[in-house]
């Protein structure tokens, strides 16, 4: 096996990884404070790529810039779905949940159809063609950048939910609902921001995206399965685990890819097959401690 | 009693027999969107099964798909008489059923979902990706059904009404039967249930299984029907998002509601998607969340809110 196609290998198996967590992070969030499957979660991706497509072609506006534009855009849209969709259902079965998210999915989803055409779209920014040489190993700077996001984003989330009183609250409710209501936990306001947090990372996660691939209508539906692969794989509610399991699935991604005959085709199965594995043999994620 | 039970009879006796005579007064195009209501019948009255003991399927479309490849590679290989590779459709779909029960059965009931969603991808792309299998992602074409033609397809008619019957049937069969009382003493509390010597675990994927199989056996049945099966047609999300509307749309935990929702919605989707073209699954989205937030009994819920009111009246 050659070396430096391996570490090659390994390095953009890393880089996908960190995009996944972004869009994971935010997922496992919403459901650890919450306990519903957010489907419309995928679609705060998919606005937040088509945003920063347009804001570049139309007006030029460099990513970066459009970064907290998405972010404050879709808190605003998940703390809207928590309040006006969500909240209503939030004593109902599961099941209504799920289909009320499904059902938000098929809405978006179709109205970017109408809008935009069903066409996969890509922008070219002065920095997507450039990449960086480490050694042999080359790594796309906008693909770097896009990493880069990931992380800062994910730490700064970690440092609100240790260090603020929101992220105390987020925690106390993800733990235990009802105790953390006796504490005079105010859960009504914890779940709207929760919801606006996590769906601000997943319009992040968007803008990345937007910056590195290319987007298309049914794009959320794509990252939002894989998510939910992730989300299982690290223990639901956990933020490090969706870490690990994002680095986890970039990277078995990347090696299928790579070294398997037909891998590209192969690799699209891989999360489905964590997914089913996991629910096998441990069925509360890799790394919940009893 | 007697007199209500004959009331509730008549109606039904009435519907079954324009069912029959449906092919003699419509036209070849009217024949084909009934047909393709009676498919979505089977589907929606299937997994509202699954929903009786309160677990829920986002793929169902894999059930469909195993049935159709499954009746459309096996009656290509052997050419055996047609209603072979049907109910081995349904026979295979039920193991994958089981297969995903039994992995997601001591979870909550939102890893199933979330898992069978995962199961209706993983198994599209290995249809995909066992070309030698199933012709890859190019499909498979079968003869067509009957030889083709006007009166083939009025055949076709007459066995697809018959799964549906089966499928209602069955279904009309469980809710009087102690089984469903096993199944809502799941869906009301599995603790209780557990302790009143019902085993959860068995009727969950009894229900799972069941709903399967027919899904199976009218995934073959379209296989053979459009004479033409690929892996984006026979897993389409969209059947597995029809499969759960149409049932919320109708009423859940009824008989009625899931026909009910099959036909108006298959008619309905037909129309949009001639007139609209584009993204018309939009008013899909705005029913589900509609009925989710207003409706949550669907339109038999309705209908029972009125008959009370006319009897006090």
């Amino acid at each position: 096996m050659d070396l430096v196609t391996f570490a090659q290998v390994m390095v953009n198996g890393i880089l996908t990884g960190g995009l996944y967590s972004l869009i994971a992070v935010g997922l496992t969030l919403i459901f650890g404070v919450m306990r519903v499957i957010n489907f419309t979660h995928g679609e705060t991706l998919m606005i937040g790529s088509y945003l920063t497509y347009f804001l570049f072609t139309l007006y030029g506006i460099d990513p970066f810039l459009s970064l907290p534009l998405a972010i404050f855009l879709l808190f605003s849209f998940g703390a809207a779905i928590q309040r006006f969709f969500i909240n209503p259902v939030i004593n109902a079965p599961h099941f209504n949940q799920i289909l009320l998210t499904f059902g938000l999915v098929l809405i978006l989803q179709n109205l970017a159809l109408i809008l935009f055409t069903g066409n996969y779209i890509s922008m070219t920014t002065n920095y997507s063609a450039i990449s960086l040489k480490l050694g042999p190993i080359r790594l796309g700077l906008a693909r770097l950048m896009g990493f880069g996001i990931a992380i800062a984003l994910t730490i700064l989330l970690s440092l609100a939910l240790k260090r603020t009183e929101w992220g105390k609250s987020v925690r106390a409710v993800t733990q235990d609902r009802e105790a953390a209501m006796l504490m005079g936990v105010n859960v009504d306001r914890v779940n709207i921001l929760a919801f606006g947090v996590g769906s601000a990372m997943g319009g992040a996660a968007g803008v990345v995206t937007s910056m590195i691939m290319y987007t298309f209508p049914l794009i959320g539906m794509l990252f939002v399965l894989k998510a939910f692969a992730i989300v299982v794989l690290g223990g639901f509610g956990s933020i490090a685990g969706a870490v690990v399991g994002s680095l986890i699935l970039g990277l078995t991604e990347s090696l299928v890819t790579n070294y398997l005959p037909n891998g590209s085709g192969w690799a699209e199965g891989v999360s489905f097959l964590i997914l089913i594995v996991i629910l096998i043999i441990r069925p509360k994620g890799l790394f919940y401690v009893e | 009693m007697s007199n209500k039970g004959y009331k509730k009879i008549l109606p039904l006796l009435i519907l079954l027999g324009v069912l029959l005579s449906v092919p003699s007064f419509l036209s070849q195009y009217s024949l084909h969107m009934i047909i393709l209501v009676m498919v979505f019948v089977v589907i929606s009255t299937s997994w509202n099964i699954l929903v009786w003991t309160h677990q829920i399927s986002l793929g169902h479309a894999a059930f469909f798909g195993i049935g159709a490849y499954t009746a459309a590679v096996v009656y290509n290989a052997w050419q055996l008489p047609i209603y072979f590779d049907l109910v081995l459709g349904g026979v295979f779909a039920s193991l994958g059923a089981i297969l995903i029960g039994i992995i997601c059965l001591r979870m909550a009931p939102w890893a199933l979902a979330i898992a069978t969603l995962a199961f209706a991808e993983a198994v599209k792309i290995l249809v995909i990706m066992l070309p030698g299998l199933t012709e890859g992602a190019e499909g498979v074409a079968i003869a067509p059904l009957y030889g083709g033609g006007q009166t083939a397809k009025v055949y076709a008619y007459y066995l697809v009404l018959a799964i549906a019957f089966l499928t209602v049937l069955t279904a009309y069969l469980l809710k009087r039967s102690k089984l469903y009382f096993a199944f809502t003493a799941i869906h009301d509390d599995q603790e209780a249930a557990s302790m009143l010597g019902i085993n959860p675990t068995k009727y969950k994927v009894m229900a799972f299984t069941i709903s399967a199989f027919f899904v199976g056996v009218v995934g073959g049945f379209y296989a053979h029907y459009i004479s033409y099966i690929d892996p984006h047609a026979a897993f389409n999300i969209h059947i597995s998002v029809e499969a759960q509307i149409m049932p919320l749309m109708g009423g859940l935990y009824t008989v009625a509601g899931p026909v009910v929702g099959a036909f108006i919605l298959t008619l309905l989707g037909e129309y949009l998607r001639i007139t609209v073209k584009t993204g018309y699954l939009i008013i899909y989205g705005v029913i589900l969340v509609f009925f989710i937030l207003y409706l949550p009994k669907g339109l038999m819920g309705l209908v029972e809110r009125w008959t009370q009111k006319g009897g006090r009246a």
